[in-house]
Protein backbone atom coordinates (compact mmCIF):
# COMPACT_ATOMS: atom_id res chain seq x y z
CA UNK A 1 0.00 0.00 0.00
CA UNK A 2 1.65 3.35 -1.30
CA UNK A 3 2.70 6.03 2.03
CA UNK A 4 0.01 8.67 2.87
CA UNK A 5 2.73 11.49 2.64
CA UNK A 6 6.01 11.53 1.70
CA UNK A 7 8.05 14.19 2.68
CA UNK A 8 11.70 14.46 0.86
CA UNK A 9 14.84 16.47 1.61
CA UNK A 10 12.04 19.90 2.47
CA UNK A 11 13.39 22.97 3.94
CA UNK A 12 11.74 26.14 5.42
CA UNK A 13 12.98 29.37 6.28
CA UNK A 14 11.19 32.77 6.53
CA UNK A 15 12.93 35.68 5.22
CA UNK A 16 11.76 38.95 6.23
CA UNK A 17 13.68 42.56 5.53
CA UNK A 18 14.55 44.47 8.27
CA UNK A 19 13.84 47.89 6.44
CA UNK A 20 9.86 48.22 5.84
CA UNK A 21 9.04 46.87 2.53
CA UNK A 22 5.57 46.32 3.16
CA UNK A 23 4.33 49.33 1.25
CA UNK A 24 4.83 50.12 -2.43
CA UNK A 25 6.02 53.70 -1.36
CA UNK A 26 8.85 51.61 0.75
CA UNK A 27 9.94 49.72 -2.29
CA UNK A 28 9.63 53.35 -4.43
CA UNK A 29 11.20 55.41 -2.07
CA UNK A 30 13.93 53.54 -0.27
CA UNK A 31 14.77 51.33 -3.07
CA UNK A 32 18.39 52.55 -2.78
CA UNK A 33 18.83 51.54 0.66
CA UNK A 34 20.77 48.52 1.08
CA UNK A 35 18.34 45.28 2.17
CA UNK A 36 18.97 44.07 5.33
CA UNK A 37 17.41 40.55 5.43
CA UNK A 38 16.26 38.44 8.58
CA UNK A 39 16.66 34.66 8.15
CA UNK A 40 15.10 32.11 10.14
CA UNK A 41 15.77 28.29 8.56
CA UNK A 42 12.65 26.71 10.43
CA UNK A 43 13.72 23.17 9.21
CA UNK A 44 16.36 21.91 6.67
CA UNK A 45 16.71 18.45 4.49
CA UNK A 46 13.99 16.73 6.57
CA UNK A 47 12.15 13.37 5.19
CA UNK A 48 9.40 12.60 6.54
CA UNK A 49 6.89 9.39 5.36
CA UNK A 50 3.88 8.74 6.72
CA UNK A 51 2.65 5.39 5.72
CA UNK A 52 -0.88 4.13 5.52
CA UNK A 53 -3.12 3.06 8.98
CA UNK A 54 -0.23 4.89 11.16
CA UNK A 55 -0.32 7.46 13.86
CA UNK A 56 2.12 10.07 14.18
CA UNK A 57 2.96 12.06 16.97
CA UNK A 58 4.83 15.52 16.90
CA UNK A 59 5.68 17.31 20.01
CA UNK A 60 8.69 19.91 20.73
CA UNK A 61 9.07 23.45 22.36
CA UNK A 62 7.32 26.14 21.10
CA UNK A 63 8.67 27.85 17.65
CA UNK A 64 9.90 24.82 17.00
CA UNK A 65 8.55 24.38 13.59
CA UNK A 66 5.80 22.16 14.37
CA UNK A 67 2.72 23.62 12.46
CA UNK A 68 5.43 25.06 9.93
CA UNK A 69 5.82 21.54 9.22
CA UNK A 70 2.31 20.34 9.40
CA UNK A 71 1.65 23.54 7.20
CA UNK A 72 3.83 22.11 3.96
CA UNK A 73 2.92 18.41 4.21
CA UNK A 74 -1.10 19.97 3.92
CA UNK A 75 0.11 21.90 1.07
CA UNK A 76 -0.72 25.19 2.42
CA UNK A 77 2.72 26.76 2.47
CA UNK A 78 5.25 25.59 -0.11
CA UNK A 79 8.71 24.18 0.83
CA UNK A 80 11.99 26.21 -0.16
CA UNK A 81 13.85 22.70 -1.40
CA UNK A 82 12.58 18.91 -1.26
CA UNK A 83 9.19 17.30 -2.42
CA UNK A 84 5.85 16.84 -0.87
CA UNK A 85 3.87 14.01 -2.36
CA UNK A 86 0.37 13.50 -0.81
CA UNK A 87 -1.28 9.80 -1.93
CA UNK A 88 -4.53 9.94 0.21
CA UNK A 89 -6.99 11.97 0.47
CA UNK A 90 -6.19 14.85 3.41
CA UNK A 91 -8.21 16.72 5.98
CA UNK A 92 -6.43 19.00 7.86
CA UNK A 93 -8.12 20.68 11.35
CA UNK A 94 -5.63 23.22 12.26
CA UNK A 95 -6.85 25.00 15.71
CA UNK A 96 -10.26 23.84 15.91
CA UNK A 97 -12.95 26.49 15.03
CA UNK A 98 -11.02 28.42 12.53
CA UNK A 99 -12.77 29.70 9.24
CA UNK A 100 -15.89 30.15 12.10
CA UNK A 101 -17.99 33.02 11.63
CA UNK A 102 -19.32 34.31 14.60
CA UNK A 103 -22.28 36.12 13.06
CA UNK A 104 -23.63 32.51 11.32
CA UNK A 105 -24.94 30.10 12.65
CA UNK A 106 -24.06 26.59 14.13
CA UNK A 107 -26.11 24.79 10.97
CA UNK A 108 -24.38 27.75 8.46
CA UNK A 109 -20.92 27.35 9.81
CA UNK A 110 -21.20 23.62 9.59
CA UNK A 111 -22.33 23.83 5.70
CA UNK A 112 -19.71 25.94 4.78
CA UNK A 113 -17.09 24.12 6.29
CA UNK A 114 -18.33 20.94 4.98
CA UNK A 115 -17.64 22.26 1.87
CA UNK A 116 -14.61 23.32 2.23
CA UNK A 117 -13.33 19.81 4.03
CA UNK A 118 -14.80 18.19 1.16
CA UNK A 119 -17.44 16.83 2.93
CA UNK A 120 -20.56 14.97 1.42
CA UNK A 121 -23.16 17.46 1.49
CA UNK A 122 -25.87 16.17 -0.44
CA UNK A 123 -27.58 15.04 2.74
CA UNK A 124 -27.08 18.54 4.93
CA UNK A 125 -30.35 18.36 7.56
CA UNK A 126 -28.63 15.17 9.04
CA UNK A 127 -25.10 15.94 8.93
CA UNK A 128 -25.91 19.03 10.72
CA UNK A 129 -27.85 17.11 13.08
CA UNK A 130 -25.29 14.61 13.37
CA UNK A 131 -22.37 17.11 14.33
CA UNK A 132 -24.66 19.48 16.59
CA UNK A 133 -25.67 16.25 18.62
CA UNK A 134 -21.83 15.43 18.73
CA UNK A 135 -20.87 18.42 19.98
CA UNK A 136 -23.77 19.06 22.28
CA UNK A 137 -25.13 21.98 21.04
CA UNK A 138 -28.56 20.96 19.83
CA UNK A 139 -30.19 23.88 21.86
CA UNK A 140 -27.80 26.10 20.53
CA UNK A 141 -28.19 25.08 16.93
CA UNK A 142 -29.55 27.82 15.24
CA UNK A 143 -27.94 30.96 17.25
CA UNK A 144 -24.91 32.94 15.80
CA UNK A 145 -21.67 31.50 17.48
CA UNK A 146 -21.06 34.61 19.40
CA UNK A 147 -23.34 33.34 21.40
CA UNK A 148 -21.33 30.21 22.26
CA UNK A 149 -18.67 29.53 24.59
CA UNK A 150 -15.11 29.28 23.61
CA UNK A 151 -15.38 25.74 24.48
CA UNK A 152 -18.89 25.32 22.76
CA UNK A 153 -17.13 26.40 19.46
CA UNK A 154 -14.58 24.42 20.08
CA UNK A 155 -17.04 21.39 20.52
CA UNK A 156 -18.86 22.48 17.29
CA UNK A 157 -15.53 22.30 15.51
CA UNK A 158 -14.13 18.78 16.78
CA UNK A 159 -18.06 17.33 15.89
CA UNK A 160 -17.33 18.47 12.36
CA UNK A 161 -13.87 16.71 12.41
CA UNK A 162 -15.31 13.31 13.84
CA UNK A 163 -17.92 13.39 10.61
CA UNK A 164 -15.24 14.10 7.95
CA UNK A 165 -14.61 10.96 6.19
CA UNK A 166 -11.17 10.55 5.07
CA UNK A 167 -8.38 8.57 5.11
CA UNK A 168 -5.84 10.47 6.34
CA UNK A 169 -5.76 13.48 9.36
CA UNK A 170 -3.59 16.42 10.30
CA UNK A 171 -4.08 17.39 13.67
CA UNK A 172 -3.07 20.18 15.45
CA UNK A 173 -3.36 20.58 19.04
CA UNK A 174 -6.66 19.21 18.98
CA UNK A 175 -6.90 17.37 22.14
CA UNK A 176 -7.20 19.91 24.75
CA UNK A 177 -11.07 20.31 23.73
CA UNK A 178 -13.79 20.58 25.93
CA UNK A 179 -14.28 19.06 29.31
CA UNK A 180 -13.18 15.30 30.50
CA UNK A 181 -15.91 13.49 29.45
CA UNK A 182 -15.97 14.98 25.58
CA UNK A 183 -12.28 14.29 25.85
CA UNK A 184 -13.05 10.44 26.22
CA UNK A 185 -16.03 10.83 23.11
CA UNK A 186 -12.76 12.38 20.99
CA UNK A 187 -10.28 9.43 22.57
CA UNK A 188 -12.98 6.53 21.33
CA UNK A 189 -13.43 8.68 18.16
CA UNK A 190 -9.96 8.58 17.03
CA UNK A 191 -9.65 4.84 18.20
CA UNK A 192 -12.25 4.04 15.87
CA UNK A 193 -10.31 5.85 13.29
CA UNK A 194 -7.45 3.87 13.60
CA UNK A 195 -9.60 0.68 13.35
CA UNK A 196 -11.03 1.87 10.05
CA UNK A 197 -7.14 1.88 8.92
CA UNK A 198 -7.34 5.82 8.45
CA UNK A 199 -4.18 7.50 9.64
CA UNK A 200 -3.20 10.80 10.92
CA UNK A 201 -0.08 13.08 12.07
CA UNK A 202 -1.02 14.64 15.46
CA UNK A 203 0.62 18.34 16.82
CA UNK A 204 0.62 18.89 20.40
CA UNK A 205 2.42 19.61 23.78
CA UNK A 206 0.99 17.11 26.26
CA UNK A 207 3.22 14.24 24.76
CA UNK A 208 1.24 11.56 27.41
CA UNK A 209 -1.77 12.17 25.43
CA UNK A 210 0.03 11.64 22.24
CA UNK A 211 1.81 8.69 23.29
CA UNK A 212 -1.35 7.37 24.16
CA UNK A 213 -2.64 7.47 20.36
CA UNK A 214 0.67 6.96 18.13
CA UNK A 215 2.49 4.56 16.76
CA UNK A 216 5.65 6.84 16.53
CA UNK A 217 6.33 9.58 18.41
CA UNK A 218 8.80 12.32 16.66
CA UNK A 219 10.35 15.49 19.02
CA UNK A 220 11.23 18.62 16.82
CA UNK A 221 13.86 21.06 18.40
CA UNK A 222 16.40 23.35 16.17
CA UNK A 223 14.81 22.07 12.71
CA UNK A 224 15.71 18.17 13.34
CA UNK A 225 12.85 15.48 13.67
CA UNK A 226 13.87 12.60 15.83
CA UNK A 227 12.49 9.63 17.95
CA UNK A 228 15.55 9.45 19.93
CA UNK A 229 15.56 12.72 21.94
CA UNK A 230 11.39 12.15 22.14
CA UNK A 231 12.00 8.69 24.20
CA UNK A 232 15.00 10.69 26.47
CA UNK A 233 12.06 13.61 26.87
CA UNK A 234 8.99 11.00 27.72
CA UNK A 235 8.17 10.24 31.61
CA UNK A 236 9.52 6.19 32.46
CA UNK A 237 5.59 5.44 32.11
CA UNK A 238 5.64 7.09 28.62
CA UNK A 239 8.55 5.42 27.81
CA UNK A 240 6.95 2.11 28.56
CA UNK A 241 4.50 2.00 26.34
CA UNK A 242 6.33 4.53 23.89
CA UNK A 243 4.59 2.56 20.94
CA UNK A 244 0.83 2.35 20.40
CA UNK A 245 -1.24 0.67 23.77
CA UNK A 246 -1.60 -2.92 23.40
CA UNK A 247 -5.43 -2.50 22.64
CA UNK A 248 -5.07 -0.23 19.66
CA UNK A 249 -5.04 -2.11 16.21
CA UNK A 250 -1.47 -1.76 14.26
CA UNK A 251 -0.55 -0.55 11.24
CA UNK A 252 -1.88 -2.17 8.32
CA UNK A 253 0.96 -1.48 5.30
CA UNK B 1 -3.53 21.16 -2.77
CA UNK B 2 -6.50 22.31 -5.12
CA UNK B 3 -6.23 18.55 -6.60
CA UNK B 4 -8.94 17.27 -4.50
CA UNK B 5 -11.25 19.89 -5.03
CA UNK B 6 -12.87 19.14 -8.18
CA UNK B 7 -14.53 21.94 -10.80
CA UNK B 8 -17.90 21.20 -9.18
CA UNK B 9 -16.95 21.13 -5.77
CA UNK B 10 -15.42 24.63 -6.46
CA UNK B 11 -18.50 25.81 -7.73
CA UNK B 12 -20.38 24.70 -5.36
CA UNK B 13 -18.26 26.78 -2.67
CA UNK B 14 -18.19 29.86 -4.60
CA UNK B 15 -21.82 29.46 -5.30
CA UNK B 16 -22.57 29.06 -1.47
CA UNK B 17 -20.23 31.28 -0.10
CA UNK B 18 -21.71 34.29 -2.75
CA UNK B 19 -24.74 33.21 -1.12
CA UNK B 20 -24.30 33.07 2.53
CA UNK B 21 -22.00 36.49 2.04
CA UNK B 22 -24.82 38.28 0.54
CA UNK B 23 -27.44 36.88 3.51
CA UNK B 24 -25.34 37.72 6.32
CA UNK B 25 -24.49 41.29 4.68
CA UNK B 26 -27.52 42.45 5.26
CA UNK B 27 -29.22 40.14 7.92
CA UNK B 28 -29.91 42.15 11.38
CA UNK B 29 -30.08 45.42 9.75
CA UNK B 30 -33.24 47.71 9.83
CA UNK B 31 -33.60 48.26 5.80
CA UNK B 32 -31.94 44.94 4.93
CA UNK B 33 -31.50 44.52 1.33
CA UNK B 34 -32.29 48.02 0.66
CA UNK B 35 -29.17 49.55 2.61
CA UNK B 36 -27.57 48.72 -0.55
CA UNK B 37 -29.52 50.74 -2.69
CA UNK B 38 -28.63 53.99 -0.04
CA UNK B 39 -25.17 54.57 -1.29
CA UNK B 40 -26.40 54.77 -5.32
CA UNK B 41 -29.71 57.02 -4.44
CA UNK B 42 -27.70 59.48 -2.02
CA UNK B 43 -24.85 59.61 -4.91
CA UNK B 44 -27.81 59.83 -7.23
CA UNK B 45 -29.59 62.73 -5.69
CA UNK B 46 -26.32 64.76 -5.02
CA UNK B 47 -24.93 64.48 -8.71
CA UNK B 48 -28.59 64.87 -10.64
CA UNK B 49 -28.81 68.02 -8.26
CA UNK B 50 -25.52 69.43 -8.89
CA UNK B 51 -24.94 68.19 -12.66
CA UNK B 52 -28.33 67.51 -13.83
CA UNK B 53 -28.94 70.80 -14.86
CA UNK B 54 -26.09 71.22 -17.36
CA UNK B 55 -26.06 67.75 -18.79
CA UNK B 56 -29.39 66.57 -18.68
CA UNK B 57 -30.95 67.82 -22.19
CA UNK B 58 -27.83 66.67 -23.89
CA UNK B 59 -28.89 63.26 -22.81
CA UNK B 60 -31.96 61.77 -23.17
CA UNK B 61 -33.45 59.45 -20.53
CA UNK B 62 -30.58 61.34 -18.42
CA UNK B 63 -32.03 59.97 -14.74
CA UNK B 64 -32.30 56.51 -16.27
CA UNK B 65 -28.56 57.07 -17.86
CA UNK B 66 -27.40 57.99 -14.53
CA UNK B 67 -28.80 55.48 -12.21
CA UNK B 68 -27.26 53.07 -14.82
CA UNK B 69 -24.27 54.11 -14.60
CA UNK B 70 -23.61 54.37 -10.81
CA UNK B 71 -24.93 50.86 -10.23
CA UNK B 72 -21.97 49.39 -12.79
CA UNK B 73 -19.78 51.60 -11.02
CA UNK B 74 -20.99 50.26 -7.59
CA UNK B 75 -20.38 47.00 -9.28
CA UNK B 76 -17.07 47.36 -10.25
CA UNK B 77 -15.75 49.16 -7.42
CA UNK B 78 -17.42 47.16 -4.79
CA UNK B 79 -15.95 43.98 -6.53
CA UNK B 80 -12.47 45.07 -6.99
CA UNK B 81 -11.97 46.26 -3.22
CA UNK B 82 -13.80 43.17 -2.27
CA UNK B 83 -11.55 41.29 -3.95
CA UNK B 84 -8.96 43.19 -2.05
CA UNK B 85 -10.22 42.72 1.42
CA UNK B 86 -11.41 39.03 1.52
CA UNK B 87 -7.82 37.80 1.82
CA UNK B 88 -7.48 40.24 4.77
CA UNK B 89 -11.44 39.11 5.97
CA UNK B 90 -10.45 35.32 5.30
CA UNK B 91 -6.79 35.09 6.80
CA UNK B 92 -7.95 32.14 8.91
CA UNK B 93 -9.06 29.97 5.98
CA UNK B 94 -6.12 30.76 3.88
CA UNK B 95 -3.67 29.85 6.73
CA UNK B 96 -5.83 26.75 8.04
CA UNK B 97 -7.67 25.25 5.47
CA UNK B 98 -6.30 23.48 2.60
CA UNK B 99 -8.19 24.64 -0.72
CA UNK B 100 -7.59 26.94 -3.66
CA UNK B 101 -7.49 30.50 -2.86
CA UNK B 102 -9.13 31.89 -6.05
CA UNK B 103 -12.53 30.37 -4.65
CA UNK B 104 -12.62 33.71 -2.22
CA UNK B 105 -12.52 36.14 -4.78
CA UNK B 106 -14.69 34.56 -6.70
CA UNK B 107 -16.77 33.92 -4.62
CA UNK B 108 -16.80 37.89 -3.50
CA UNK B 109 -17.07 38.90 -6.77
CA UNK B 110 -20.75 36.28 -7.28
CA UNK B 111 -21.57 37.81 -3.94
CA UNK B 112 -21.65 41.49 -5.57
CA UNK B 113 -22.88 40.23 -8.84
CA UNK B 114 -26.39 38.92 -7.20
CA UNK B 115 -26.45 42.64 -5.55
CA UNK B 116 -25.66 43.88 -9.22
CA UNK B 117 -28.79 41.81 -10.31
CA UNK B 118 -30.79 43.42 -7.90
CA UNK B 119 -30.02 46.40 -8.80
CA UNK B 120 -30.74 45.84 -12.41
CA UNK B 121 -34.05 44.24 -11.86
CA UNK B 122 -34.89 47.63 -10.11
CA UNK B 123 -33.73 49.36 -13.01
CA UNK B 124 -35.80 47.57 -15.24
CA UNK B 125 -39.02 48.32 -13.09
CA UNK B 126 -38.02 51.94 -13.52
CA UNK B 127 -37.38 51.23 -17.34
CA UNK B 128 -40.50 50.31 -17.39
CA UNK B 129 -42.56 52.51 -15.50
CA UNK B 130 -40.66 55.59 -17.41
CA UNK B 131 -42.39 53.98 -20.62
CA UNK B 132 -38.68 54.02 -22.24
CA UNK B 133 -38.67 52.26 -26.02
CA UNK B 134 -37.49 48.85 -25.65
CA UNK B 135 -36.01 46.51 -27.75
CA UNK B 136 -34.41 42.70 -28.03
CA UNK B 137 -31.23 44.61 -27.68
CA UNK B 138 -31.90 44.46 -24.07
CA UNK B 139 -31.01 40.83 -24.29
CA UNK B 140 -27.39 42.04 -24.78
CA UNK B 141 -27.27 42.85 -21.30
CA UNK B 142 -25.98 39.39 -20.81
CA UNK B 143 -22.91 39.55 -22.54
CA UNK B 144 -21.74 42.73 -21.11
CA UNK B 145 -22.41 41.26 -17.43
CA UNK B 146 -20.24 38.57 -18.47
CA UNK B 147 -18.03 41.17 -19.52
CA UNK B 148 -18.23 43.42 -16.61
CA UNK B 149 -17.41 40.43 -14.38
CA UNK B 150 -14.26 39.20 -15.79
CA UNK B 151 -12.99 42.19 -15.71
CA UNK B 152 -13.56 43.48 -12.60
CA UNK B 153 -12.77 40.04 -11.00
CA UNK B 154 -9.36 39.93 -12.94
CA UNK B 155 -8.13 43.49 -11.94
CA UNK B 156 -9.63 42.50 -8.57
CA UNK B 157 -7.39 39.07 -8.27
CA UNK B 158 -4.16 41.02 -9.75
CA UNK B 159 -4.35 43.80 -7.10
CA UNK B 160 -5.16 40.85 -4.30
CA UNK B 161 -2.32 38.95 -5.10
CA UNK B 162 0.07 42.04 -4.10
CA UNK B 163 -2.27 43.55 -1.31
CA UNK B 164 -1.14 40.66 1.40
CA UNK B 165 3.02 42.17 0.78
CA UNK B 166 2.34 45.58 -0.26
CA UNK B 167 -0.05 46.49 2.40
CA UNK B 168 -1.17 50.06 1.10
CA UNK B 169 -2.14 48.12 -2.16
CA UNK B 170 -5.88 48.84 -0.71
CA UNK B 171 -4.93 52.55 -0.30
CA UNK B 172 -3.12 53.25 -3.56
CA UNK B 173 -6.81 51.59 -4.95
CA UNK B 174 -9.03 53.48 -3.28
CA UNK B 175 -7.19 56.95 -5.09
CA UNK B 176 -7.04 55.48 -8.20
CA UNK B 177 -10.48 54.56 -7.74
CA UNK B 178 -11.59 58.30 -7.10
CA UNK B 179 -9.56 59.31 -9.98
CA UNK B 180 -11.28 56.91 -12.14
CA UNK B 181 -14.69 57.86 -11.64
CA UNK B 182 -14.22 61.55 -12.81
CA UNK B 183 -13.07 59.68 -16.01
CA UNK B 184 -15.88 57.57 -16.35
CA UNK B 185 -19.01 58.64 -17.93
CA UNK B 186 -21.25 57.93 -15.14
CA UNK B 187 -22.90 61.08 -15.59
CA UNK B 188 -21.20 62.79 -18.31
CA UNK B 189 -22.09 62.08 -22.17
CA UNK B 190 -19.89 58.93 -23.67
CA UNK B 191 -18.38 60.76 -26.74
CA UNK B 192 -18.04 57.90 -29.30
CA UNK B 193 -16.98 59.28 -33.04
CA UNK B 194 -17.17 56.30 -35.22
CA UNK B 195 -16.41 52.52 -35.33
CA UNK B 196 -14.02 51.49 -32.30
CA UNK B 197 -11.91 49.87 -34.52
CA UNK B 198 -11.27 52.45 -36.49
CA UNK B 199 -10.17 54.75 -34.27
CA UNK B 200 -7.94 52.45 -32.56
CA UNK B 201 -6.36 51.98 -35.73
CA UNK B 202 -6.23 56.27 -36.04
CA UNK B 203 -4.70 56.32 -32.36
CA UNK B 204 -1.12 55.95 -33.60
CA UNK B 205 -1.77 59.39 -35.74
CA UNK B 206 -3.59 61.19 -32.31
CA UNK B 207 -0.92 60.32 -30.08
CA UNK B 208 1.86 62.22 -32.58
CA UNK B 209 0.64 65.95 -31.18
CA UNK B 210 -0.82 65.03 -27.83
CA UNK B 211 -2.04 67.65 -25.10
CA UNK B 212 -3.57 66.76 -21.92
CA UNK B 213 -6.84 67.78 -23.01
CA UNK B 214 -6.48 64.94 -25.78
CA UNK B 215 -5.20 62.26 -23.05
CA UNK B 216 -7.72 62.69 -21.07
CA UNK B 217 -10.13 62.27 -23.88
CA UNK B 218 -8.51 58.95 -24.88
CA UNK B 219 -8.44 57.64 -21.02
CA UNK B 220 -12.05 58.02 -21.17
CA UNK B 221 -13.10 56.88 -24.68
CA UNK B 222 -10.78 53.90 -24.43
CA UNK B 223 -10.31 53.09 -20.68
CA UNK B 224 -12.69 49.44 -20.28
CA UNK B 225 -14.64 50.69 -17.59
CA UNK B 226 -16.47 53.34 -19.91
CA UNK B 227 -16.31 51.11 -22.72
CA UNK B 228 -18.34 48.67 -20.75
CA UNK B 229 -20.74 51.25 -19.42
CA UNK B 230 -21.44 52.70 -23.07
CA UNK B 231 -22.29 49.32 -24.04
CA UNK B 232 -24.85 48.59 -20.96
CA UNK B 233 -26.38 51.44 -22.09
CA UNK B 234 -26.39 50.87 -25.83
CA UNK B 235 -28.22 47.86 -24.70
CA UNK B 236 -30.43 49.15 -21.64
CA UNK B 237 -31.66 52.08 -23.00
CA UNK B 238 -30.31 53.56 -26.49
CA UNK B 239 -30.62 49.90 -28.38
CA UNK B 240 -33.55 51.28 -31.15
CA UNK B 241 -31.25 54.34 -31.35
CA UNK B 242 -27.58 53.41 -31.30
CA UNK B 243 -28.16 49.72 -31.70
CA UNK B 244 -26.13 47.14 -29.82
CA UNK B 245 -22.23 46.58 -30.45
CA UNK B 246 -21.16 44.51 -33.22
CA UNK B 247 -20.22 41.12 -33.02
CA UNK B 248 -16.44 42.28 -33.59
CA UNK B 249 -16.88 44.82 -31.00
CA UNK B 250 -17.85 42.23 -28.48
CA UNK B 251 -15.42 39.39 -29.95
CA UNK B 252 -12.30 42.18 -29.37
CA UNK B 253 -13.80 43.05 -26.30
CA UNK B 254 -14.38 39.52 -24.90
CA UNK B 255 -10.59 38.57 -25.97
CA UNK B 256 -9.78 41.44 -23.62
CA UNK B 257 -11.97 41.00 -20.57
CA UNK B 258 -10.63 37.57 -20.77
CA UNK B 259 -7.18 38.19 -20.89
CA UNK B 260 -7.70 40.68 -17.86
CA UNK B 261 -9.72 37.69 -15.66
CA UNK B 262 -6.52 35.05 -17.03
CA UNK B 263 -3.48 36.96 -16.14
CA UNK B 264 -5.49 38.04 -12.51
CA UNK B 265 -5.83 34.31 -11.86
CA UNK B 266 -2.43 33.44 -12.86
CA UNK B 267 -0.94 35.88 -11.07
CA UNK B 268 -3.07 35.23 -8.20
CA UNK B 269 -2.64 31.16 -8.11
CA UNK B 270 1.25 31.91 -8.76
CA UNK B 271 1.51 34.15 -5.43
CA UNK B 272 -1.30 33.03 -3.44
CA UNK B 273 0.77 30.42 -2.76
CA UNK B 274 2.95 32.50 -0.54
CA UNK B 275 0.14 34.04 1.36
CA UNK B 276 0.21 32.21 4.79
CA UNK B 277 4.14 33.44 5.13
CA UNK B 278 3.22 37.08 4.11
CA UNK B 279 0.87 37.69 6.60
Amino acid sequence: MKPCVVATGISKSFERTIVPTVHVQDRVLRWHERKVYWKKQVFSDLSFTLHAGEWVGISGPNGSGKTTLLSVLAGLMEPDEGTVVRHADISCFFGLGSGFHPERTAAENILQHALLHRMSTNDSDTLIEGVVAVAGVSAHRDLPLHCYSAGMRQRLAFGLLMHTETSAYLLDEVFAVGDAEFREVSRRHFSVLREKGCSGILVGQNMAELQNFCDRMLWMENGQLTEESMKKRASPEARQGFACPANAPRRVD
Amino acid sequence: MSAQFTFRRSLRVILYMGLADVALKYRGAIGGYFWSLGKIALRFVVIFGVFGRYVAEAIPLYPLYLFLGLIVWEYCTETISGCIAVVFQKKDLIQRVPMPRILLPLAMSWSNMLIFFSHLCIFCLLLFISSAPLSWGILYIGVVTVHIFLLCTGIGLLLSAFAVQYRDVPHIWQVFQQILFWLTPIFYPYRKQGVLFDEVVALPHRLKDISLEVLIDLIIRFQPFALLLHNVRRSLLYAREVGIPSVSHTIGLTCIVLGVFFIGAYVFSRRSRFFVEQY
